[in-house]
């Protein structure tokens, strides 16, 4: 699904040099695979997260996901190929805090202009299926950390992504909300999601099959389960 | 029976005059009106020959032109309308300024939810659309207090206007789409600006 060659990310520096975030990284993940990044803080895990993502573009090397050259790609395209086939889930959750837990689970779906009655019957599952439903019109602010990533995991896999990339998806949870989530992740992926996680957690990295350590921005030897 | 005339200015509506000889009613002043196929002006020293000539004691001052005539008696209102269109121009643009300025500041309160919502799968046109839509729900509601106020203070304006009724449908239009105009130019930079927020440093801003 995804093959990553000579992949380097860097930011300039003053006199003409430059600081390396990304060195030489040849990465392969195939589909149905559950991959966590660890490494340690400033290692770039976050950067590599954003390239996969397709919202950092200022990187040189060769990027194929599914095939499809994404290096050869314009900014429109890839924001293309992203919204058919990615979904986010952060830290951070992100959740917009001026709308619904539903209008929350519909803007992805508003962004790919799916039409509203569709809309509507998508996010109805996702709300039964997360069970959330009698949180529908609470706003995040009125749940708890591990209701508000739910919601953000929802989110995630509104738009039927192939891929979800979460970014420290329990590093704001406590240890048992974390483990729902993580439990949560597993089941997607054996339902067909190919994930990508970035985590600091060994136990949260024991859920996914494969380990890629990150070290200065290279890639030390990944590790199969 | 001749056409009404404009004695006391274009301004003012002519009222019923009946004309007399000179000899049965005198007055001290005595407008003469000379028409002409070519430059008035190379008239002049014709027409100051030719009163001599019936009266070289009879002295002929403030020889002017129509248009100059017609121009000096709306000379007042005139310059009423250049101030107020000068003050009216001056606040346009410092709507056009605040405008930009409250989109501004509100694009930067919103960085974090742009770069959520780009993240989402948000495009371009659709941050423009909102961050503009935004600023025309602001002036939409400006635009209507406005209106209002301008109906209400229809009766002072009328003493103003010549010609044109105080509720003149054009101007109640013009000035609304005119200023929805500058405030779509007016938001439209910080709604770009906004569409080339790096999703990256978005998410990392605070929410």
């Amino acid at each position: 699904m995804i093959k990553l060659h000579n992949l380097e990310r860097s930011y300039p520096l003053a006199k003409g040099k430059f600081y390396y975030v990304l060195r030489d990284v040849d990465i392969e993940v195939a589909e149905g695979e559950f991959v966590s990044v660890m490494g340690p803080s400033g290692a770039g895990k976050s950067t590599l997260l954003h390239i996969l993502g397709m919202h950092d573009h200022g990187w040189s090397g060769e990027y194929f996901f599914n095939e499809t050259a994404v290096h050869h790609l314009k900014a429109k395209e890839r924001a293309a190929l992203r919204n058919e086939n990615i979904g986010f889930v952060f830290q951070q959750y992100h959740l917009l805090d001026d709308l619904t837990v539903y209008e929350n689970l519909e803007i992805p779906l508003s962004y790919r202009k799916v039409n509203r009655n569709e809309r509507a019957a998508i996010v109805a599952d996702a709300l039964d299926r997360f069970q959330i439903v009698a949180k529908k019109d609470l706003y995040p602010r009125q749940l708890s950390g591990g209701q508000q990533q739910l919601v953000g995991v929802a989110r995630a896999i509104i738009a039927n992504p192939k891929l979800i990339l979460a970014d420290e998806p329990t590093g704001n949870l406590h240890s048992s909300q974390g483990e729902e989530i993580m439990q949560l992740f597993q089941k997607l992926n054996s339902e067909g999601a190919t994930i990508i996680q970035v985590t600091h957690s060994e136990k949260n990295a024991a859920y996914g099959n494969r380990i890629i350590q990150l070290r200065d921005g290279w890639v030390v030897e990944p590790t199969k389960k | 029976m001749v056409a009404d005339i404009h004695h006391q200015g274009l301004d003012v509506d002519p009222k019923p005059e009946y004309y007399g000889p000179h000899s049965q009613r005198a007055y001290r002043g005595m407008i003469l009106a000379v028409r002409s196929t070519q430059d008035p002006r190379a008239l002049i020293p014709t027409l100051r020959k030719e009163i001599a000539a019936i009266d070289p004691d009879q002295p002929l001052a403030n020889v002017r032109t129509l248009e100059t005539v017609a121009s000096e008696s709306i000379a007042p209102r005139r310059m009423s309308v250049v101030l107020l269109g000068t003050f009216a121009g001056i606040a346009l643009l410092l709507a056009a300024v605040g405008i930009y300025g409250v989109i501004s500041y509100l694009v930067v309160q919103r960085t974090h939810e742009i770069g959520v919502r780009m993240a989402l799968g948000a495009q371009r046109q659709d941050v423009l659309r909102m961050v503009v839509g935004h600023a025309l729900k602001l002036v939409g509601l400006g635009a209507g207090i406005g209106l209002v106020l301008a109906f209400l203070s229809t009766r002072a304006l009328a003493a103003l206007l010549y010609s044109v009724s105080a509720f003149d449908l054009s101007t109640f239009l013009f000035v609304p789409i005119t200023l929805a105009a500058v405030a779509v130019l007016a938001s439209y930079i910080p709604a770009l600006r906004a569409t080339r927020a790096d999703p990256m440093i978005a998410l990392s801003h605070n929410a």
